[in-house]
């Protein structure tokens, strides 16, 4: 067996460029000259945790950032985009909107442009506004015969209470996104899009002093009144049994399943524990313990794996599995005895090493493009990690011990938890 | 890509080595002539089985061992099966990548075909296909490929038809394997942040001993000229929405109108990207983005082909926005192909396409992979050089190439046309807009 070398952190706090600007924008630049190109990725703290239960609303805001500002319409945005072969898009998730673009190097100007417009004065005229909406009212509809998206939604609800962030799907309900005005998405805007709190990373061949005058002279004029509101999730009850719920949908062959606890945040103490153990559990090698028995040993399905989301708030941690509706029963019962072989004999030493000189060593794959470069940098900076995090990290990895690891796989409680299948009518 | 090595092993192996020092990743493709293309009716889908069993072990590496190889150097692996190719890769720091040569050497004529493993596997992809079902658009998109080829392999879906897949035993798998799985049907690609000659060096100790091979069974099959329209309608449950897919027949990767084709896209629906299956970006400003997502007629649309061995297809396929006729999304893209067949683009429409094309090369240098992908999928349909002109020969297309190529190739007696129609609950939910 060959013996892992590990690479040296793939960059330093050296190599990164930080601005804090007096608004509370914060940027990151790392310059990788010799591209040609330039790519950004941010986060606004804004998504569907804002909807206050008009599910959609902060995607239906996001959709609409591209089409028209105070400066330009839709159409110019359009033609400027296609014009430089540059790309911009939005996208929201529960505790952020998204941004990320690409473009030329010569062209990080009309990037930062038109990022500033979109995140500080979209127009929401309303042609596009219902343009939009007939195409994210389309999407929902096709989500609501989508059995891997109605298997997740059936979860949220068995797993969160009413008023949870995370009890919805960003995507949204079709009655919202048919029902809201510009003047809710323009509200939506102008309360939950700050400077404060909101992060951009800039990677590739661009002079870093350079790009952030740019950003600051872009940027430094965005103010908002007030602090930000605090958006700390309300702590939910786990699930107090085995709750249990499944939806039919016509014309499909295949069930997908959802089965899943409360999860911890990014900034948990336990967080690298359960990282770990979701790790062993169901995503090292061919999707873990899990891929093993579902998928290796019993050929049961294509996919059968866990997912641990960590946001600010502690999101779901949750094992899915994509099987024939004949192989429902058979699939449950196969996770449940992965996790709870898992919490009682732990893992193996040769198993926890693999772990660790995985994520040790994944580190430098991780951040291969660009693009992967400027997402770390805006997840260090989201997530108050540090410039110096890819240093640390290794010695948070090598930290992680046996016990650490039973601890927390036992979060993952099997008495207590919420399964959602969602797929052809089955045989009861 | 001019600091590109090609090398051919007295094997036949090809070699290409790129050195990459923009990230301390190195990747490592084998990249095999065989897919869909190359399947007997009453065998589909053997080409991505056996890409799965390539997964499984091998004497020195049995089980999980190959995987914990990688795994423990923080690398990544995979592989995909396409209709003219199957190609694995390996993505790890670059102090790492002869093990992934060392790998990939092994796997190549070492894999175990274990009759267990491959009963296993059966349901494993069955479910894989049955997990695409869930989805009308895949189904549609199965249906106008049987149609527009009637006698070409590319009628297949790559996954295979379900009874196939049934019964497809461990013998067909493995004379399958031994078939294609050899040096002289192979390329071997390493892009990354290494000294080419040591990684030369490292593929030739791997590789050399490895026999050349038999000689491939040929594909014979031509496409027989189409000369009449065909069309499709499928009804079936499990769609909330339409959509609608059309092929037109288009030459293949190595035919010179490959630069107008991929322009003639740029056109309609934004420049796709030299990269297989890449989407591209943007395009908002592109013909039928305006027409149809802009005009509320469908929710999104797109278009392009995949460079192949043999004539292929362009496509343009759209998801119909709920409420709207299907009819009305046909005549659109019709009026808009028809205007590409009567007036010549506008100098500042193909000057952004041109644009578009520039920069996406320009990004196909970020990272390792994209270089690796691009390079592999041409020098297995066309040729490496096939890609190295691309550029040139994009910003060579002219305004009367591009007319040229939409009155010779979209053209109504050269299509298949595929309707998706919902049955049971989503048309009540249109009946109430």
């Amino acid at each position: 067996m060959t013996e892992p070398i590990l690479p040296a952190a793939p960059f330093v706090p050296a190599d990164i460029k930080r601005a804090s600007l007096p608004n509370g924008l914060v940027c990151l630049v790392r310059s990788t000259p010799g591209l040609g190109a330039v790519v950004i990725h941010g986060y606004v703290r804004a998504g569907a945790a804002q909807d206050n239960g008009r599910s959609g609303l902060a995607r239906f805001v996001s959709s609409m950032l591209l089409h028209g500002t105070a400066r330009r319409s839709a159409q110019q945005i359009a033609i400027d985009l296609d014009s430089a072969g540059a790309s911009l898009t939005f996208g929201s998730g529960i505790e952020s909107t998204i941004f990320a673009g690409r473009a030329l190097s010569s062209d990080l100007p009309l990037l930062i442009a038109l990022a500033v417009e979109s995140l500080t004065m979209p127009a929401f005229p309303s042609d596009e506004l219902e343009r939009v909406r007939g195409e994210l009212v389309t999407a929902a509809r096709v989500s609501a015969l989508d059995t891997r998206h109605v298997a997740e939604r059936l979860f949220r609800r068995l797993a969160y209470p009413h008023g949870h962030p995370h009890r919805e799907m960003p995507d949204g309900e079709e009655s919202v996104l048919a029902s809201l005005t510009p003047r809710d998405l323009g509200s939506f805007h102008r309360d939950n899009f700050r400077p404060d709190g909101t992060v951009l990373a800039i990677v590739g061949d661009v002079d870093s002093e350079h790009a952030i005058d740019r950003v600051t002279a872009a940027f430094g004029g965005w103010s908002a009144s007030g602090t930000r509101p605090d958006r700390s999730s309300p702590a939910a009850a786990a699930p107090p049994t085995r709750l249990r719920q499944e939806t039919a949908l016509p014309g499909k062959t295949q069930s997908d399943i959802v089965l899943g606890v409360h999860g911890v945040a990014r900034g948990d103490p336990d967080y690298y524990n359960v990282m770990m153990a979701n790790l062993l559990l169901g995503q090292l090698g061919l999707m873990g313990r899990i891929g093993q028995n579902v998928r290796e040993r019993q050929g049961m399905a294509y996919y059968a794996y866990s997912d641990l989301r960590a946001g600010l708030s502690a999101g779901p941690w949750w094992v899915r599995a994509g099987v024939n509706p004949t192989n429902v029963e058979r699939a449950v019962s196969a996770i449940l005895h992965e996790i709870t072989t898992l919490q009682d004999q732990g893992p193996d030493s040769d198993e926890l090493e693999d772990a660790r000189t995985y994520l040790i060593g994944s580190l430098a794959v991780r951040l291969e493009t660009s693009q992967g470069i400027a997402q770390t940098l805006a997840d260090i900076e989201f997530f108050n990690l540090g410039l110096d995090y890819l240093e640390r990290y290794p010695g948070i990895i090598r930290g992680i011990n046996r016990d650490d690891i039973v601890a927390a796989v036992r979060r993952f409680t099997t008495d207590r938890y919420a399964l959602a299948i969602a797929g052809p009518e089955r045989a009861s | 890509m001019q600091d590109l090595h090609v090398s051919t092993l007295p094997n036949g192996l090809r070699a290409m080595v790129l050195e990459s020092h923009t990230a301390p990743v190195a990747t490592f493709w084998v990249w095999y002539r065989v897919g869909s293309r190359n399947e007997p009716v009453g065998y589909t889908g053997i080409s991505h089985w056996v890409e799965h069993l390539l997964f499984k072990g091998t004497p020195t590496h049995p089980g999980g061992a190959l995987t914990r190889l990688i795994d423990r150097l923080g690398g990544r692996w995979n592989a995909f099966t396409w209709k003219d190719y199957t190609a694995y890769y390996e993505l790890l720091p670059a102090a790492h990548l002869g093990t992934a040569i060392r790998l990939e050497a092994d796997r190549m004529q070492n894999t175990i075909f274990d009759p267990d493993v491959i009963a296993g596997e059966r349901t494993v992809i069955i479910s894989e296909r049955e997990g695409a079902e869930n989805y009308p658009s895949y189904y549609l998109r199965e249906e106008v490929d049987a149609l527009a080829f009637k006698a070409h392999p590319y009628r297949q879906p790559v996954i295979g038809w379900k009874d196939d897949l049934r019964v497809i035993s461990r013998d067909d798998l493995y004379n399958h394997y031994r078939a294609y799985y050899h040096p002289s049907n192979a390329i071997a690609i390493a892009v990354g942040d290494f000294d080419t000659k040591v990684v030369i060096d490292e593929i030739a100790d791997a590789f050399s001993s490895i026999p050349a091979g038999p000689s491939l069974p040929a594909v014979r099959s031509i496409e027989p000229e189409q000369s009449g329209e065909r069309r499709v309608v499928l009804r079936r449950p499990g769609g909330a929405t339409a959509y609608v897919h059309m092929a037109y027949h288009v030459p293949q990767a190595a035919h010179a109108d490959l630069a107008a084709l991929l322009v003639l896209d740029g056109v309609l629906c934004g420049f796709s990207g030299p990269a297989p299956f890449d989407g591209g970006s943007g395009g908002r400003s592109s013909r039928l983005y305006r027409a149809l997502v802009d005009g509320g007629l469908t929710a999104d649309v797109g278009s392009g082909l995949v460079p192949s061995i043999d004539p292929t297809v362009f496509r343009v396929s759209a998801t119909v926005r709920s409420g709207v006729d299907v009819a009305n999304v046909e005549r659109v893209i019709d009026e808009e192909i028809a205007r590409l067949h009567e007036r010549p683009v506008e100098d500042a429409e193909l000057a952004s396409v041109k644009r578009q094309a520039r920069s996406q090369f320009v990004y196909l240098n970020d990272g390792v992979s994209r270089r690796a992908v691009t390079l592999g999928a041409f020098a297995t349909v066309a040729s490496p050089e096939t890609l190295f002109g691309l550029g040139d020969a994009v910003s060579g297309v002219t305004a009367a190439d591009v007319t040229r190529v939409a009155q010779t190739y979209l053209v109504q007696k050269r299509r298949t046309v595929g309707w998706y129609v919902p049955e049971n609950g989503a048309d009540r939910r249109e009946a109430q807009e």
